[in-house]
């Protein structure tokens, strides 16, 4: 079933590279970019406000200026969108970091993948 | 001791007063000496004699040497205090002992009281000193643990700002070769271009990590220097920074006495606050411009850099000088370089104001002490 995409990441050539990505696996409907989280956050109110359907995917950057990753999760649970729970959010980052994958992990975010994201890697997250 | 012992004597009796008088002369220690026998003589003389160490008898009729301790410790002054009594009980010594007194010397063996004097005050000072060398290794470790943050943090930073173009451009490499499989020439175009601008990024970044590391182990050496020259020649290193339209630059260099300092402190500092507003030029704006003034004045030099770009918001001037914060996603990626800038400028002993407002231009006021040699 094809899903609705949010890439969030600073680095307009990385989202290229994901979308790219996206297209080649045939997996998406739609396809919208943030540059930073607050854009990120800023789009979902869109959605909310009905404009248009929220995305199933997130692949999410954390090294952002203006909002980055962590703090867009945080204020992310703080709207509670209802169906919220249905939304995937992927941590896509150079980052090897294990207090980063530790922090991720507290926030409840269950996959950690590293960028550009990988067809195989992404497609194994999507099965869960 | 070299000069004048002072010393605080707390006893009703004249004549046991002489003869610590007579032991101290005995020894040829030099002293005056203050006698008060109650609590209020006793207060008043703590702040007028301001004595060196303090001798109490035990009991005087409506004060002793407990309260007269307590009336020490409460005015928290670091003198030591010495019980001279006649006849007491051990545990009443061994307590005063406890409560905080240095020691105690009975009245019928004055003879050890010099040494009992010499012996606390030197300890009071050891002790002082000790106090001292905590503080300042207490000082010490808390630089070091927030250089070791600053380290831990621009190790994070660097390799995710290292990597991430890295990553772009391998990733681009990979879908190239699959336009060149089928020969198309356009995207592999698109591609190229957009590989240039991924390390050129790198690039970026690379030189200021160079720079920050630099800064830290330049030299100290001073030298005048020509304003009107520095700001001219970092305009031409900047020619070929991005940005398709030129932006005027107004450079007014005041008159005034020889300014020394560090060139290349301060090449750095104006090199990097002359190229953000370059970058974060207003496209919008009719005449973009940068205005540069220089006042000279004989104890500093006052720099002020004032642009009508895109501005910084409010809520976000506090921290752009903090290590890799990034307030725009027009920055190039790394966020070191106002706080190199400031770094820098403190390493000069001089300071840096910010003055913004989004959407009309921002203004950095900076001062540099003349290291003028006599």
């Amino acid at each position: 079933m094809k899903k609705n995409v949010l890439l969030v990441d600073d680095d307009a050539i990385m989202n290229f590279l994901n979308t790219k990505t996206l297209e080649r696996m045939g997996i998406a409907k739609r396809i919208h970019t943030a540059l930073n989280g607050k854009e990120a956050i800023d789009l979902f109110n869109d959605y909310y406000t009905g404009s248009s359907a929220l995305p199933d995917l997130v692949l999410l950057d954390l090294n952002m200026p203006i909002m980055d990753g962590f703090q867009f999760i945080e204020l992310f649970k703080k709207l509670r969108i209802p169906n919220s729970e249905k939304i995937k959010i992927v941590i896509v980052s150079s980052s090897n970091d294990k207090r980063d994958i530790m922090r991720a992990k507290a926030l409840g975010i269950e996959h950690f993948l590293s960028k550009p994201v990988e067809e195989e890697l992404l497609r194994s997250v999507l099965i869960d | 001791m070299e000069t004048e012992l002072r010393i605080l004597m707390l006893e009703d009796q004249e004549e046991d007063a002489g003869l610590v008088d007579w032991t101290l002369q005995k020894e040829k220690i030099a002293f005056i000496r203050t006698r008060v026998d109650t609590r209020e003589e006793f207060t008043k003389a703590i702040d007028t004699v301001k004595p060196d160490v303090i001798l109490s008898d035990h009991a005087l009729p409506q004060f002793n040497s407990i309260e007269a301790l307590e009336i020490c410790q409460e005015k928290k002054i670091n003198v030591p205090f010495i019980l001279v009594t006649g006849a007491v009980s051990e545990e009443f010594a061994v307590s005063c002992l406890k409560r905080g007194a240095d020691d105690y010397v009975l009245k019928s063996n004055l003879s050890r009281l010099p040494l009992a004097i010499h012996h606390a005050i030197q300890q009071r000072k050891d002790e002082n000193t000790r106090k001292e060398q905590e503080q300042i290794l207490r000082r010490q470790n808390e630089e070091l643990k927030k250089l070791n943050q600053e380290l831990d943090l621009f190790v994070y930073s660097t390799s995710h700002n290292l990597r991430a173009p890295l990553r772009s451009v391998l990733g681009l490499l990979n879908l190239s070769k699959h336009e060149l499989v089928l020969k198309n020439v356009e995207s592999l175009s698109r591609y190229f271009t957009m590989m240039e601008s991924s390390i050129g990024q790198l690039d970026n970044t690379l030189t200021l990590i160079l720079e920050y590391s630099r800064s830290s182990r330049l030299e100290n050496d001073v030298e005048e220097i020509n304003f009107k020259k520095i700001l001219q020649s970092i305009f031409i290193s900047l020619k070929y920074i991005n940005g398709p339209r030129a932006i005027s630059r107004i450079i007014t260099v005041h008159r005034g006495p020889p300014f020394f300092c560090n060139k290349m402190r301060l090449g750095m500092v104006l090199l990097n606050l002359v190229s953000n507003a370059i970058k974060y030029y207003d496209p919008l704006k009719e005449d973009p411009y940068l205005k540069m003034e220089v006042f000279l004045e004989p104890e500093q030099a006052r720099i002020t850099m004032e642009d009508n770009g895109i501005g910084i918001a409010g809520e976000l001037q506090p921290r752009v000088f903090d290590m890799f914060y990034r307030a725009t996603e027009k920055s190039d990626g790394s966020g070191l370089g106002l706080y190199i800038v400031k770094e820098t400028v403190e390493r000069m002993k001089g300071t840096i104001l910010l003055h913004s407002e989004k959407g009309i231009g921002t203004t950095f006021t900076i001062s540099i002490p003349n290291f003028q040699m006599a």
